[in-house]
């Protein structure tokens, strides 16, 4: 069953000096089947936060549709939780508050809403800081508790844009063991966006390659790997190297 | 920081400022009776100045004025902020114009306080109107900027999260831009606060009811130079207190909440 099904997608805006049309996306199809870790990689400035806009329901495409479950994306309100490059935590509130934020704003009664708080805190090992202000926090602390943030929002999908790009290599790494437990523990649905192709292997089942327009969907590649995934194998740096070489075309066209 | 150590820094505030009494007090004496290089309505020293204090206080002077300019002050700064708040939403409604009104405003923020008294007493004669006029005149167009700028210089991926997580426009403004451009809220009132009671003081200097602008005038008059003296020092307190004590307090909490101290 596919959660997700982006349909003959095309964005452009109006260029007011060329009195034309900037194309950004055009023709952008793909599927995500449910339960699955798929990672969308391509340079920058090729479309990939404007694919995440209409995604979540930010935005709408200039032709085509998207269905989440079955249903077309009209709005925000669509079954898709945001996890941003920049932590988008709000420093007003304490991390307990945080996590209640997008519950409150849903109707949930307190009780409920701070079962949920407390039960992604603790998938994450954060409980203990619930009390603690944002700017108390480390760079990847406060991207666990964004990730538990949307995790606590129970959403169909979990998308992920760029989430650990501003976070140091050591981290960076620890990010990615806790992101993969959190996957296999909750089974949900992940879209995730990088530039970094490493990254992208060793986390997802399928790797959709992305480039610049027309036609921006260059390469869907299933990673047929083992996890926890060796960095260093053969069949590995096969993948990474494929991929490098899709990208390296597209550029010189 | 312990006891021990705010009862230190205590006592040294207190300690400066007996220094500083004690060498008014040495100035005066130096200045007046010693080398006679200003005459004695010139000058007060800090004993005459409290003497004629208390005897302000006494006669039911000092209080009536205190509270009738401090009243004067909330009525008008009271007026600023509602208008000031109305004048933000209309710059954050109307884009075509924003640049435009934005700059008008500042102007007209920048013309001193002074230039709308004239304007002022024309409209509404030397009465209580006329100060609000200034004041409002006076302070308005800053609060309003401040709000404008707070809401302008919101991260918008705040606003993106809150999208994200089905937000509406009303539930956005109460939840996410109001508690995100506090600090800038809290600074523009600070600032409209001060003046506005600039504004006050110019006002009340030239206009001839009850009130410290009175106080100040009347000491000037009478040549009463520990009245004169008296009465800026109560003004000089009475703007500590609320600017370091009252906005002061609350925009440092504020900053401190949000790890901007």
């Amino acid at each position: 069953m596919n959660i997700l099904e982006v349909k003959n997608v095309s964005r452009s805006y109006k260029n007011r000096r060329k009195n034309g049309k900037k194309e950004i996306l055009e023709n952008v199809s793909f599927s995500i089947e449910e339960g699955k870790f798929v990672s969308i990689v391509g340079p920058s400035g090729c479309g990939k936060s404007t694919l995440i806009g209409m995604l979540a329901g930010l935005d709408k495409p200039t032709s085509g549709e998207i269905y989440i479950d079955g249903k077309l994306v009209v709005g925000p309100d669509n079954g898709c939780g945001l996890v941003f490059q920049e932590s988008s935590l709000f420093p007003w509130l304490t991390v307990e508050q945080n996590m209640e934020f997008g519950l409150k704003v849903k109707g949930i009664k307190k009780a409920q809403r701070q079962e949920l708080a407390r039960h992604y805190l603790n998938m994450v090992n954060l409980y203990s800081y619930k009390d603690y202000r944002i700017h108390e926090l480390s760079g990847g602390m406060r991207q666990r508790i964004s990730i538990a943030r949307v995790l606590a929002l129970e959403t169909k999908i979990l998308i992920m844009d760029e989430p650990f790009v501003a976070i140091d290599a050591q981290t960076q790494s620890m990010m990615h063991d806790e992101i993969i437990k959190l996957w296999e523990k909750t089974g949900k649905t992940i879209l995730f966006i990088t530039h970094d192709i490493n990254e992208a292997v060793f986390l997802s089942d399928r790797t959709v390659v992305l480039g610049f327009h027309p036609n921006n969907v260059k390469a869907s590649i299933d990673i047929d790997l083992p996890r926890p995934r060796n960095r260093e194998s053969k069949e590995f740096l096969g993948y990474v190297n494929e991929i490098r070489d899709i990208i390296g075309r597209c550029s010189n066209e | 920081m312990n006891k021990g150590n705010r009862l230190f820094k205590l006592v040294k505030s207190v300690l400066f400022y007996v220094i500083i009494f004690l060498a008014w007090q040495i100035l005066g004496w130096l200045l007046v009776d010693k080398f006679h290089v200003l005459k004695p309505y010139m000058f007060a020293t800090p004993v005459q100045v409290f003497e004629r204090l208390v005897e302000l206080a006494q006669k039911g002077v000092l209080f009536k004025a205190v509270s009738t300019s401090m009243l004067r002050l909330f009525v008008g700064y009271g007026i600023s902020v509602v208008i000031a708040a109305l004048i933000a939403c209309i710059l954050s409604l109307s884009k075509r114009f924003y640049g435009d009104l934005r700059s008008f405003l500042s102007g007209t923020q920048a013309l001193p306080n002074v230039c709308w008294q004239p304007f002022a007493i024309l409209w509404c004669g030397i009465s209580d109107w006329a100060i609000w006029l200034v004041i409002i005149l006076g302070s308005t167009f800053a609060i309003a900027l401040s709000f404008d700028s707070g809401i302008k210089n919101i991260n918008p991926i705040y606003l993106k999260a809150a999208r994200t997580m089905s937000c509406n426009r009303i539930g956005m403004f109460n939840k996410v831009i109001l508690p995100a451009s506090l600090p800038s809220i809290i600074g523009g009132l600070r600032q409209g606060w001060a003046f506005a009671w600039r504004a006050l003081m110019a006002s009340e200097v030239l206009n001839s009811s009850i009130g410290l602008g009175w106080l100040m005038t009347t000491g000037r008059d009478n040549m009463d130079i520990s009245q004169l003296m008296g009465i800026m020092l109560i003004i000089l307190i009475i703007g500590i207190i609320f600017d370091k004590y009252l906005f002061g307090l609350l925009e440092d909490k504020i900053l401190e909440n949000r790890g901007l101290k």
